[in-house]
């Protein structure tokens, strides 16, 4: 496997490739996207995040941003899944065959990418497609792949998700569901590996989502504008500095964004060895019974959330306080607010409810 | 993916794993419909159901996998071989569940000419499709409600007839398509069409855990599952294997199975009894009695084999459907008390009735059972109206460039070339027309075929109520908002946009925005208040500058606007105008611009309220002024017209509510 084996020197790699990006760490205050983001770059598991807020409170911004402080993955350099050299499972057909065949991979390392799925996208761009120039010459059916075997393994950004047509969102959900892209279409037939981590924003006053495909995303923040003077004016003056000189202004980041990247990967190593007690268990399984959360995802999600974000800061143990402060972005989505019933349910409440009612500290 | 979750390690779910394995033991049984809210294992559980399904005997080279020793299940081409003598190369291979995506297009479904054979040799040659690959396993469709129309219907065909006759493209096929239907479904995103959910005999609401410890166990399991799914799978190798023996065992037992006649008899008579629709039901239940039999390792049903068939084959058949939990037997449970008293109330309508109408809970006949209200038991006459007359009024598909590509035609002038199926029509010719080595494939005009694209329609439905005082009594909003609150349901479920345009007191507002949450319409609608006079021209003209504004930002908007309303109007739109005459004025507003509309008249039912002290004759005549009067709002409006009628009085509203909410 390590004859093969070629390594991108990242850091250059990435700026060119990235060309000028407003650093993910100069971005003023927004925690909480900020966390959520950081979270699903550290753990897949996460399942996404939706970023609703209106123009201007650099949702976009910090999408792109985090390109640049995501970790590198260990790729099959010529297979255009970029499937995982030592996870069999996890491979498309053809690399299992070929390893199956006693091959060794060539591998590559390379940093995972942010991969734009555009509103405009064809569902034939999106799924993948027969290739036209092999047919009409040859009259051979290959198949080309499109922006799901792309994402595979990466991020795939929607912008402005809540504008996405409803045909595309199907696809997008079929694939988010199983991990997998199932081409049966147009002459060709064809599956492929397609996990990815979808990072959606939108602007609630374009519209709303369907509650089908809010309910893919692992995490859903409220972004807000920014409401302090100094934070205003400092936000305003890094945006200055940036525009008048962005390699300067990029370069007086580098060491906080090294620091953030090194968190990540700490994160990463850390994360499974990060243990999520009893009682701390029947918190997160409580707090969903009395939301009334549809299905065990709202359970599933928020327990690796709590177990990543405890990873991120070096913690072993998951505890309340853990939980508490991913509690909101993984839970409030998923609410039920059926008719008839006045009172709303708020996840703080209930959190502190059940938390008292086991006798866990805050 | 190929990891697939250990079938045993999926905690509680008893219902719905014991469905799945019955149609593991028996190629009889029709098929299982998983139906419930998200995240709940369902679609999980189709896929480790692979891991557990027995072996069997295929003719090794045959695309469909015919059986070496049945000639009547073979394909013609295997029959042809097996009367000439020929010994069938055979070979043991486990069913396997064959996914079918959403995505298909119908080529593949169904399969059509072998392009690269075409191209090369000229030679038109069937190339099988997903329906040759699903003969003799099992078919899984996710979301299946969500499954284009066309593909729903060539899906119907094949199970019908067990094949699956092609003729497309030059080529001219048929072959044996017997597969086993798998779909799994969440109810909120739409409904499955009838002949389609008749087609399972087994259906199963799956829901979540509400037991703390048991959801934690669910949580922990897939953690460890996910962190390493080898070592979990061995952790469970023995239980598959054991599993996997009992559903082997149980198949080769089916066939000696007996059910007796006495059995057969009150299984038939159980299905008439509680008025199951259409002949399957008590087909349907002895199948699966058969193949719960096979599975429990015995050789005869018993009664509760058949109850435990019931269970599963008569939620979908059945309306109004006794509450029972799984293992309970079903023979037992009075149903038809409930049918009974059901057509007392129609027989003594103005007896008891109309003092339950006053009052403001319904209860539920008599006796205190409750039940697991089907929808179609909530589903009142009036809503069905309501339904079938706004399914008319929208389109719920349109043929647009930017659709998804459905299938291909003929047609004279081609602008969106079905790239596929053009070269399916030129592939065979290309010799003929000169076309050698490597050269590029030869296309003429003839061979163009179309894009035929579909996009569901985007309809926008603006209702607009009237929530003023004097109008609704307590029940009666309660109704409007029932309907109301359906009718965002189901425009949720075509993918429409909803607003909701209120009037009260002196003017209009509009309570909802044009949205795709039915969520927050939802809850808007729930939380309405009423009072004040009837600004109706006010409420009509918020709606029809609604529209105008939207109208603006999409051109291929299509409106729809509903009103619910009983025609009165009390306050003038202009300063010194008539209430009623504004009213019309507005009305006509729609008709100019051709905006579809619906006017559902709510007072309708007033005259049958029993507080207002009429003599008759005196009602009938106010009746017949109001209803000409409002047809004649209605024509100047350019609007359906729809009396709202009595809801059958039998169901408690509020908890056809919540019942609705968890269906």
């Amino acid at each position: 496997m390590t004859d093969h084996h070629t390594t991108h020197d990242t850091p250059t790699a990435k700026e060119s490739r990235t060309g000028g990006i407003f650093p993910f760490t100069a971005i003023v205050d927004q925690t909480e996207m900020k966390r959520a983001l950081v979270l699903n770059a550290i753990n897949q598991g996460v399942g996404g995040v939706l970023l609703r807020g209106e123009r201007g409170t650099a949702k976009s911004t910090a999408v792109r941003a985090l390109a640049e402080v995501l970790p590198n993955i260990e790729a099959v350099a010529d297979c255009p899944y970029g499937c995982p050299p030592d996870d069999r499972d996890r491979m498309c057909s053809e690399c299992r065959e070929r390893c199956d065949a006693g091959e060794s991979l060539p591998t590559e390392t390379r940093p995972m990418r942010v991969i734009d799925l555009p509103l405009n996208a064809s569902e034939d761009r999106v799924v993948g497609s027969i290739d036209l120039e092999r047919a009409v010459q040859a009259g051979e059916r290959e198949f080309e792949s499109g922006i799901l075997a792309e994402a595979n393994r990466n991020i795939l950004y929607v912008d402005e998700v809540n504008l996405l047509d409803d045909h595309i969102v199907d696809v997008l959900l079929d694939a988010a569901a199983m991990g997998e892209n199932i081409v049966e279409r147009e002459g060709v037939s064809v599956r492929h590996p397609s996990e990815f981590i979808l990072v959606g924003t939108m602007n609630p006053e374009e519209g709303d989502l369907r509650p089908q495909l809010l309910d893919r995303f692992g995490l859903v923040v409220d972004v807000e504008g920014v409401s302090e003077v100094d934070d205003r004016v400092e936000i305003t003056r890094r945006r200055a500095a940036f525009e008048a000189d962005p390699d300067a202004f990029r370069a007086a980041y580098e060491e906080a964004q090294a620091a953030l990247r090194e968190d990540i990967v700490a994160g990463r190593e850390r994360l499974p060895r990060v243990e999520l007690g009893d009682d701390v268990a029947r918190l997160i399984a409580g707090m969903n019974i009395e939301l009334d959360v549809d299905g065990h995802r709202g359970d599933i999600t928020l327990r690796r959330a709590a177990r990543t974000l405890a990873a991120l800061e070096g913690d072993d143990e998951v505890t309340a306080r853990t939980v508490r402060r991913v509690a909101r972005m993984a839970l409030d989505h998923r609410l039920q607010r059926l008719p008839f019933e006045e009172e709303e349910q708020d996840v703080m409440s209930v959190f502190h409810d059940v938390r008292r009612e086991l006798g866990l500290e805050d | 993916m190929e990891v697939s979750y250990p079938f045993t390690g999926i905690v509680d779910q008893q219902a719905m794993k014991r469905a799945l394995l019955v149609n593991a033991v028996s190629p009889d049984v029709n098929g299982v419909l998983l139906r419930g809210e998200r995240g709940t294992a369902k679609s999980t559980a189709v896929r480790a159901l692979s891991a557990i399904l027995p072996d069997i005997e295929a003719v090794a080279d045959c695309p469909y996998g015919c059986p070496p020793d049945d000639r009547d299940r073979m394909c013609s081409e295997c029959r042809e071989r097996c009367d000439a003598g020929e010994s069938l190369p055979t070979e043991t291979r486990p069913i396997r569940v064959v996914d079918l995506p959403l995505n298909a297009s119908e080529d593949r479904v169904v399969g059509s000419i072998d392009l690269q054979r075409a191209v090369q040799s000229g030679e038109a040659t069937f190339e099988p499709g997903i329906l040759a690959e699903a003969n003799r396993n099992i078919l899984y469709v996710d979301e299946v409600n969500l499954l284009d129309d066309h593909i729903v219907d060539v899906l119907l065909d094949a199970a019908a007839m067990g094949e699956n006759i092609v003729e497309r493209e030059g080529v001219s096929v048929r072959h044996p398509s017997e597969f086993v239907l798998i779909g799994t479904m969440n109810p909120e995103e739409g409904g499955l069409r009838p002949q389609l959910l008749d087609r399972f005999d087994i259906l199963v609401d799956v829901e979540a855990s509400d037991d703390a410890a048991e959801r934690v166990e669910i949580a922990e399991r897939r953690e460890r599952f996910d962190a390493d799914p080898e070592t979990f799978r061995a952790e469970y190798a023995d239980e598959q294997r054991a599993l996997r023996d009992r559903v082997r065992n149980a198949r080769e037992r089916l066939a000696a199975v007996e059910m007796s006649e006495e059995l057969q008899h009150d299984a038939a008579y159980e299905a008439l009894r509680q008025r199951a629709h259409g002949m399957r039901a008590d087909i349907a239940v002895s199948r699966v009695a058969r193949a719960i039999a096979a599975l429990d390792g015995e050789n005869a049903v018993t009664e509760a084999h058949v109850a435990e068939a019931q269970y599963f084959a008569f939620p979908h058949r059945v309306e109004g459907v006794a509450e029972m939990t799984f293992g309970e037997g079903l023979l037992s449970t009075g149903n038809d008390e409930e049918a009974e008293e059901g057509e007392d109330d129609e027989d003594d309508s103005d007896g008891d009735d109309a003092v339950d109408q006053q009052g403001g809970g319904i209860p539920i006949a008599e006796g205190e059972q409750s039940y697991t209200v089907d929808r179609t038991a909530i589903d009142p006459p009036t809503d069905r109206t309501m339904r079938t007359a706004l399914a008319r009024r929208t389109p719920s598909r349109v043929d647009v460039r930017s659709g998804r590509y459905v299938r291909s035609r003929v047609q004279e002038e081609v602008d969106d070339v079905a790239i596929d199926a053009t070269l399916r029509a030129a592939a065979p010719h290309q010799q003929q027309r000169g076309r050698t080595g490597s050269d590029d494939l030869v296309i003429e005009p003839r061979d163009l075929r179309q894009k035929l694209r579909e996009r569901t329609a985007r309809a926008l439905v603006v209702f607009v109520v009237d929530a003023s005082g004097s109008v609704m009594s307590g029940r009666q909003m309660m109704e409007t908002k029932r309907g109301l609150l359906s009718l965002i349901e189901d425009a949720y479920r075509a993918r429409n946009r909803v607003a909701v345009v209120v009037f009260r007191g002196e003017s209009a507002f509009t309570l909802v925005e044009p949205t795709r949450n039915h969520r927050h319409a939802r809850d808007a609608v729930s939380g309405l208040t009423v009072g004040g006079n009837t600004p109706l021209a006010h409420g009509l003209v918020e709606a029809y500058q609604l529209v105008q504004r939207e109208k603006r930002r999409d051109q291929d908007l299509y409106p729809l606007v509903v009103l619910l309303s009983d025609g009165q109007s009390n306050v003038e739109y202009r300063e010194d105008g008539d209430a009623k005459e504004d009213a019309f004025r507005a009305a006509s507003l729609f008709d100019e611009d051709d905006v579809p509309s619906v006017f559902v008249d709510t007072g309708h039912k007033i005259d049958t309220t029993p507080d207002e002290i009429w003599t008759d004759r005196k009602a009938r005549r106010m009746k017949r002024k109001r209803h000409e009067r409002n047809r004649e709002f209605a024509a100047t409006m350019g609007a359906d017209y729809l009396p709202l009628i009595d809801l059958p009085r039998d169901v408690d509203l509020e908890a056809a509510n919540r019942e609705e909410e968890t269906v």
